[in-house]
């Protein structure tokens, strides 16, 4: 092969890496069919694999408690310094129960600055099931004219209080939500919250463990853990989340995020998630759009 | 939760980051739906052989690689396969997008959004309007009142700036 043709082949290669990347960026990607087929062609359980090492007596049962550890590890990127630490033991705890397929209620209290300066406080009911299905009810100004906005695996959906309802990938949500400063956040969800306490650039401590009183009156015994941000790059990161996570169970009970905003800056100060109930008896279609469009609301 | 249920989650965290990797070997969207199947079946059969104290990313990218040069083995279409080289080079790159900022591969790519921002207008609409807008060439040659192989050469040198342009700002240091 000539240097010519071997210069051709590189600029092949980084022609097809940067076409291939923007056609990711350009979130016309849709994957849960593509992931949905690759999962039902799977063999029943990895105990069947054909495994040279002769280790498949192991299989099924080691499969999930090495794949409980994996998730927590990889969603949450990257492991903080001080990797064993009793904060972060309890902060991959509350990851696992919260990548269980339960439905729980949480209220999701945003307070924000508006572009006035006046402070405000917007109470949402927030609804999860697993680390990848959410839907959350954002008050309107009027009785009756609530939005709702969700996920259900890699479809993302926003039913306005007016207008058609949007469904699509990520950024269909996250350009619904640019678009309203005081919701802007991606911390709708109790799994994104503690994968990104869980990610390189915090630093957690494990403080004393405190009783968190739930609306309904009932006190929970937590451990409580801080994250402080330690990240030279500031972005949109919060500069403290703090979980109060459930002593007996790991469950997530609160949540909180805050962020520094420069004087008279408008945006979202802090969000605060303080677990309501469970919520056995929603189906799974709850976190569809079709569940919450007026005509077919239910529970 | 049983083991299938945990594995889809580590799958469905990295599919984005997989199919784009996949693409940029490939090309050919019937073989990297393809090749998207044997490394999920691949990487659920040697469950055994994965370190999870490292991040899972680069594990299923190892085993993509090998299915995409085990393809191209297979197939004698291609005038151009992919090499162990060009594979360690994509893999470098990956690997870079990966230590960026963000909690998904969108987020990760805001460097190349920023370089599409930077280019200058001539080469910046037929991008967008080819990848953004998903026009087929004919369409974006009549919009922009150019002949097809001006086209195609236009958009060939964007590219090429794209990729200097990403090039230089995954080696910076990570955002």
């Amino acid at each position: 092969m000539s240097v010519s043709d071997e210069q051709s082949d590189d600029d092949e290669l980084r022609q097809s890496f940067v076409e291939s990347l923007l056609i990711s960026v350009s979130d016309v990607q849709d994957h849960s069919v593509r992931i949905r087929r690759a999962m039902n062609a799977l063999p029943l359980s990895v105990a069947a694999t054909e495994s040279p090492t002769g280790r498949s007596s192991r299989g099924l049962r080691w499969a999930v408690t090495t794949l409980s550890v994996c998730v927590a590890l990889a969603l949450g990127l990257m492991l903080p310094a001080g990797g064993s630490s009793p904060a972060l033991v309890a902060v991959e705890r509350s990851l696992k129960v919260a990548a269980e397929k339960m439905t729980r209620r949480y209220q999701l209290q945003v307070d924000a600055r508006t572009l006035l300066g006046t402070a405000r406080t917007i109470d949402n009911d927030l609804y999860v099931q697993g680390h990848d299905r959410f839907a959350l009810r954002h008050p309107g100004l009027l009785p009756g004219r609530d939005t709702w906005l969700g996920r259900r695996g890699d479809e993302f959906w926003v039913v306005p209080a007016a207008g058609p309802v949007l469904q699509g990938d990520r950024t269909v949500l996250s350009r619904w939500l640019s678009e309203r400063g005081e919701l802007d956040t991606p911390y709708l969800h109790v799994s994104t919250i503690l994968s990104r306490m869980h990610s390189g650039g915090f630093q957690l401590q494990l403080l004393q463990d405190e009783s968190v009183q739930l609306p309904d009156g009932s006190t929970v015994l937590c451990q409580h853990i801080q994250a402080q941000q330690t990240s030279p790059i500031k972005g949109e990161l919060p500069v403290t989340i703090k979980l109060w996570a459930s002593r007996a169970t790991g469950m997530a009970i609160r949540l909180t995020a805050r962020w520094d905003l420069a004087p008279g800056q408008p945006g979202r100060k802090s969000v605060v998630l303080t677990y309501l109930s469970d919520e056995p008896s929603l189906s799974a279609e709850w976190f569809t759009p079709q569940a919450h469009q007026p005509s077919r609301l239910r529970k | 939760m049983d083991a299938r249920s945990l594995f889809e989650i580590l799958i469905r965290e990295n599919t984005d980051m997989l199919v784009a990797y996949l693409r940029a070997g490939v090309r050919d969207a019937h073989a990297v739906d393809d090749l998207y199947q044997e490394t999920v079946l691949t990487a659920w059969r040697r469950l055994d052989d994965y370190d999870c104290e490292k991040p899972i990313g680069p594990w299923l990218r190892g085993i993509a690689g090998k299915l995409m040069l085990a393809f191209y083995r297979r197939s004698a279409r291609s005038a151009r396969p992919l090499t162990e080289e060009s594979l360690a080079w994509l893999n470098d790159r990956f690997s870079e997008i990966h230590s960026r900022r963000g909690d998904t591969f969108q987020e990760k790519l805001a460097a190349l959004r920023e370089c599409v921002s930077a280019l200058p207008d001539t080469y910046q609409r037929p991008i967008h309007l080819r990848f953004s807008e998903q026009r087929s060439l004919s369409e974006i040659a009549s919009i922009l009142n150019l002949a097809r192989e001006t086209l195609k050469k236009r958009m060939s040198r964007g590219k090429a700036r794209l990729a200097a342009c990403l090039e230089t700002k995954l080696k910076q240091e990570p955002a």
